[in-house]
């Protein structure tokens, strides 16, 4: 019942809502679009959860944490970041380092917890209604 | 390392970004590129492969759509919760929520913009507060606007405004029809010898209803009764909650307990709220207990009372001056002796309010100080008008768009309300923390007795003014940037975009406009404070008419019983004063009931001997001192005073 309810997990809301989210899968893996639009604001919104990240460095742990299954280029990541920070759920601050070249790190805010708890839960929700439908979970 | 910031500008370029925005986006994206170019030809791509492989990422249309579509969503954020709603206050969520965040990216604006609001809305604030508690509300006083002064005038000998024989009280006091109660008051002071040192305690005698005419309430206890105002069973206290606190400790059970008063045992019946403080300074009642005679016809014209009346249900103040006239008018009609002076002397009673006679004098002055401190507010308003103005001036390109693109106006301007409404809303209540702290810190630094009774506590009536000061103030604050907005042609805003506001012969205007009302009020306020610092200089070297330097003064009030003949008290004072005179360094001394500019002594009719009364003269009618000899001569060191030198005490 609790999820079943779940607004969240309409597919005309997710096909609405997550235009704009662009993950480029390997080309040899079958196109899930709509899914992995869905997921891109979670992944991010993960990666700055412990610490600051720059952009590079986001596109690099989403490519090596998922072994080189998902890929982020940079014409869709940075308006991404953007979007979040638009949002208020992120919040990007340059910093000089000695030696180093000055960088853009960002950092979760209270807002983009809030936001992420929320994302996880409705993403644990949609992949147990998938799994539901499709038999994995009896497989 | 190829050079990228030139082709990621060049695939910005159709954007039309801000030039700042541009440059932040082109050195994120090149630093990416960068990477992911030293990353390449670490795995052993060429120089080329590499370049191309990290354009590659960069994919021209792909990053314009998703700019784009970041860069409208920035840009719309504003419009988008309210322009198709019809109400007014439709999308108005949206609009706080967007201010909130436009305020909270400009912190120094903000906090100038609300620090500068907060100090003038603490200064009204503040000020009210005291007119409040003066003139509206007075502690401890229920409906005070019902709560009514007698007093007696007497125009013939220029007195205006004096206390209350007794006899002119029990004229008023039984007036039931026009006043549901009345009571008298006279100022006296105890001998205390139960504390740790002997002390006198500033109290009051009176009459048994005194605390149910002010609708006042015991917070211990009871107050008088009837039968404990008359001689010989006037042995009761009521405390003052200053007293209960200063003497017995807040002691709970201290009602029946007794103290001892000038020698004599009196009976605590009660203690008053911390918030009854009538006449101020008073730490304790104590019954009248006179003798009904004394409120007889005898004492018509011995005026040693303050008496306070409070109307009856229905009868109107205006009624209740009337029937003061009347009363007057009847002693006036009498053939007798104290009609036909009644009659000469042009005497009357008459009512004021009760606030208006302790806080009259107070009245201008206040009005001045609040009229300063309304100024205060508007230069205030000026200047975080002008801030707006200039603030705005950096978002004419932000406007501009929004207007092109069909923002409504109305719209617009209700944003720029609602961000003054917010900015004046915080400055509200930051202004309303900084008028508690400064009300309590006058009191602190005042004078000891000058507004010791002064309690302003910011209550709901004052909490409304400082409301509606700060919703005038962002009324007033938020106009200028408004009717810029609301009067300013598109085609105008659109050639004027991208320049500074300052070019805006307008905007220029409305500038000009607020820095020379600005400086007026300014120049008005300089003027006011240099005038009154001017006249407290004068009032400071005022000739009082003698000359007080080196004169000490104190206070003695004898025991009844041991004092009961004035055989017994002229010999006390003779002993004394003679004393003290003789005591090295003193040159005189003397003493008296009733000092120059104190309350203690009364008012009374006199004669001069040896100067009789033209026909149609009243009399000489006056403020009365009774003195020991020697009073003017060297209490107040005024030798033309010294024919007067034969003590009586009466």
């Amino acid at each position: 019942m609790k999820f079943s309810r779940n607004l969240f997990l309409s597919w005309p809301y997710i096909s609405l809502t997550l235009r704009h989210i662009a993950v480029h899968y390997m080309a040899n893996q079958p196109s899930v679009s709509e899914l992995k639009k869905g997921s891109a604001e979670l992944l991010i919104l993960s990666l700055v959860e412990a610490r600051v990240r720059h952009g590079y460095e986001i596109s690099k742990m989403i490519e090596s944490r998922s072994s080189g299954d998902l890929r982020f280029n940079a014409a869709s990541l940075y308006p991404l970041l953007y979007r979040l920070e638009q949002r208020g759920w992120i919040e990007g601050r340059w910093v000089e380092k000695a030696n180093q070249r000055k960088r853009r790190y960002y950092r979760i805010t209270a807002a983009g917890r809030k936001i992420l708890r929320e994302k996880r839960s409705t993403w644990q929700a949609f992949v147990t209604a998938v799994n539901r439908v499709t038999g994995v979970e009896n497989a | 390392m190829p050079d990228w910031k030139q082709e990621i500008e060049r695939r910005l370029a159709p954007l039309r970004l801000l030039p700042t925005r541009e440059a932040s986006v082109a050195e994120e994206l090149s630093q990416h590129l960068d990477d992911h170019y030293r990353e390449l030809m670490a795995d052993g791509a060429s120089a080329e492969e590499a370049q191309n492989a990290a354009l590659a990422g960069l994919d021209r249309h792909e990053l314009l759509r998703e700019l784009q579509q970041v860069e409208r969503e920035r840009n719309w954020e504003p419009v988008t919760p309210a322009p198709s709603g019809k109400s007014l206050f439709s999308g108005l969520g949206g609009d706080l929520r967007y201010t909130v965040r436009v305020l909270r990216k400009a912190p120094g604006f903000s906090m100038f913009a609300v620090l500068t609001i907060a100090i003038g809305i603490a200064a009204n604030t503040a000020i009210f507060s005291v007119i409040n508690s003066l003139f509206l509300h007075p502690p401890g006083v229920t409906d005070s606007a019902r709560l009514m002064a007698v007093r007696v005038k007497y125009e013939k000998l220029n007195l205006k405004n004096i206390g209350v024989s007794l006899t002119d009280f029990a004229d008023v006091r039984d007036s039931k029809q026009v006043f549901s109660s009345t009571a008298a008051v006279q100022p006296a002071n105890f001998n205390y010898t139960a504390g740790p040192l002997p002390e006198r305690l500033p109290g009051s005698l009176v009459t048994w209803n005194w605390f149910d005419t002010f609708g006042a309430h015991p917070m211990l206890g009871r107050t008088f009764t009837q039968s404990e105002d008359v001689p010989g069973a006037n042995h009761e206290v009521v405390l003052s909650y200053t007293a209960w606190q200063r003497l017995f400790g807040k002691d709970q059970a201290i009602v029946g307990k007794s103290m001892l008063l000038n020698g004599q045992s009196y009976s605590v019946v009660g203690v008053m709220d911390r918030d009854f403080n009538w006449p101020s300074q008073s730490e304790i009642w104590v019954p009248l207990g006179l003798a009904a005679k004394e409120y007889g016809p005898d004492n018509r014209f011995n005026e040693s009372y303050d008496a306070v009346a409070r109307l009856a249900p229905g009868v109107s103040r205006q009624q209740a001056e009337a029937y003061a006239g009347v009363l007057s008018q009847r002693v006036a009609s009498n053939s007798d002796d104290y009609g036909r002076y009644a009659r000469s002397s042009q005497w009357g009673i008459f009512l004021t309010s009760f606030s208006e006679l302790i806080y009259g004098d107070l009245r201008m002055p206040l009005m001045v100080l609040a009229g300063s401190v309304g100024f205060v507010l508007l230069i205030c308003c000026a200047n975080v008008a002008g801030l707006m103005l200039a603030k705005s001036s950096g978002r004419a390109k932000e406007l501009t768009i929004r207007i092109a693109l069909g923002a409504r106006r109305g719209h617009l301007v209700r944003q720029v309300f609602v961000e003054s409404g917010l900015i004046a809303a915080c400055g509200t209540a930051v202004g309303i923390a900084l008028a508690v702290l400064a009300v309590r810190n006058a009191a602190l630094i005042a004078p000891e007795g000058s507004i010791g009774s002064l309690a302003a506590p910011i209550d709901r009536s004052v909490l409304l003014f400082s409301i509606a000061a700060g919703m005038a103030s962002a009324l007033l604050f938020g106009l200028a940037p408004a009717w810029m907005i609301a009067g300013a042609k598109t085609f105008e805003m659109l050639k004027e975009g991208g320049r500074s506001a300052m070019s805006s012969k307008g905007r220029q205007r409305v500038r000009s406009t607020l820095v020379i009302g600005e400086v007026g009020l300014a120049l008005v306020l300089l003027v006011g404070a240099g005038l009154f610092l001017k006249s407290l200089i004068r009032t400071q070297q005022l000739s009082p008419g003698f000359d007080a330097r080196g004169v000490m003064t104190g206070a003695v009030s004898l025991d009844a019983k041991a004092y009961a003949s004035p055989e017994r008290r002229q010999a006390f004072f003779t002993a004394v004063t003679q004393n003290l005179a003789a005591q090295p360094g003193v040159e005189a001394a003397a003493a008296a009931v009733g000092m120059p500019f104190g309350d203690m002594g009364g008012a009374s009719s006199f004669s001069i001997e040896g100067r009789p009364l033209a026909p149609g003269d009243p009399g000489s009618h006056s403020d009365i001192s009774v003195t020991t000899p020697g009073f003017f001569r060297a209490s107040i060191r005024n030798p033309e005073g010294s024919g007067t030198e034969q003590l009586t005490i009466y």
